[in-house]
């Protein structure tokens, strides 16, 4: 009885069930030609581990961990990652919707994320993140004077040097303490920045720029352009559902 | 807090050691195989909202490495590359003759790998020197699993062809 190479060489990689491995064994146990072929193959596994193996011990280039460790991350996985952790059990991302769009529409809005200034914008620029549900509905409505004590609450509003009227907002603890940038385009509010923010003060009397992090404070630093609105340009801005 | 991005990266670093070895299968030289790694740890980050968190980061980044390697192979055709200098790897043994042979061998076999084609060289290097099994290796690679089965059969046909049948057998040298 013979038995086929793939057979043998499926046997030596441990992927037969029990019965076919019962069936090799005793035909090698029979067989001194086919315990030749077996140990051929053996040899080829022996050869090709010491040729491969000595990599997995080489110090690693620098370049490499450099590149996993500060290469431009996916910002859409960031945002993702940040608010399904906040709100475990949710599918979708409740406050931002990744949608796919002209880049020309806001480039030179785009500014880095955090302190980073990685260029990771510029690997794939047709993508933006647009707010949606509450974060969307507090850009839309909300005025700085309000401080809701739960949900996304928005802080300082301004007009960016293209024009495009924007918000700084932060999501609050249930969102895992996130603040950011959004600003209003055609297509509804787009997230700029997202930072990691400081948990919110008990004290309702803090103002949402008072807390601002070091970081949304550069970024709107880099946008802004002019001075931030007062309360009645905010109210002003309001009416005009925010167009530039 | 524990940032998710600080923790993919540090597991893309663990990984490094595997992902190198696995390029260097492939594409048979250190410096091409390293920047095939690098091109696929810039992929990866740039991509990550396509991984799936909670799936492996091991078999997705083994995935795109082979995924970008057929691109860069079909995009400018390149042939089997100049098989690994045996000088650059360290040995064990201390033992001049058993040295010598041993880079004799070495050479041999990533001359022998080299000559693969490149379906076969990337089964090899999965289930071979990765250890990973047939099913895994035919979902990275997207084929049937009897296809792994052939291919890795011709392929280990093939390189026992060579291997055995000449000179680079350190222990029946000795």
């Amino acid at each position: 009885m013979t038995i086929s190479e793939e057979t043998l060489i499926a046997y030596l990689d441990n992927e037969l069930s029990a019965d076919e491995r019962a069936r090799v064994e005793a035909l090698l146990a029979a067989d001194a030609a086919l315990r030749e072929r077996l140990r051929q193959h053996e040899r080829v596994i022996d050869a090709l581990r010491a040729a491969s193996d000595p990599v997995v011990h080489e110090a690693l280039p620098d370049r490499l961990v450099q590149t996993a460790m500060r290469a431009p991350a996916s910002w859409r996985w960031r945002l993702g990652s940040v608010l399904s952790r906040a709100l475990p059990g949710s599918q979708a991302l409740p406050y931002v919707r990744v949608v796919r769009y002209a880049a020309v529409l806001l480039a030179g809005v785009v500014v880095g994320w955090a302190a980073a200034n990685a260029p990771w914008r510029q690997s794939n620029p047709s993508t933006f993140a647009v707010a949606q549900g509450g974060l969307e509905q507090a850009l839309e409505q909300q005025l700085a004077a309000d401080l809701p004590k739960r949900g996304p609450r928005v802080g300082v509003s301004f007009k960016a040097q293209t024009g495009l009227l924007c918000r700084t907002f932060d999501l609050g603890a249930s969102s895992g303490n996130k603040a950011g940038i959004a600003c209003r385009g055609p297509n509804g509010w787009t997230i700029e920045t997202l930072v990691a923010a400081e948990p919110r003060a008990a004290s309702a009397y803090e103002t949402a720029a008072a807390a601002m992090p070091q970081a949304l404070r550069n970024a709107v630093d880099a946008l802004i352009a002019g001075a931030p609105l007062t309360a009645e340009q905010e109210r002003a801005a309001r009416r005009r559902s925010w167009r530039p | 807090m524990d940032d998710p991005l600080e923790t993919v990266r540090r597991n893309l670093v663990a990984l490094l050691p595997r992902l190198r070895r696995f390029a260097r299968s492939l594409t048979g030289n250190a410096s091409d195989a390293d920047d095939l790694v690098q091109d696929a740890l810039e992929r990866a980050l740039r991509n990550l909202h396509r991984w799936q968190p909670g799936t492996k980061l091991d078999s997705w980044m083994f995935r795109l490495t082979h995924n970008l390697w057929i691109d860069t192979v079909r995009a400018k055709r390149v042939r089997a590359a100049v098989p690994l200098d045996a000088d650059g790897v360290e040995l064990a043994s201390t033992d001049g003759v058993r040295e010598l042979d041993a880079r004799l061998a070495l050479a041999a076999t990533n001359a022998a790998m080299a000559k693969l084609p490149e379906e076969q060289r990337a089964a090899i290097a999965l289930v071979v020197v990765e250890g990973m099994s047939y099913r895994d290796a035919a979902d990275l690679l997207q084929v049937p699993i009897g296809t792994i089965t052939s291919r890795l059969a011709r392929a280990r046909t093939a390189l026992a062809a060579v291997l055995v049948g000449d000179g680079a057998k350190p222990s029946e040298v000795l």
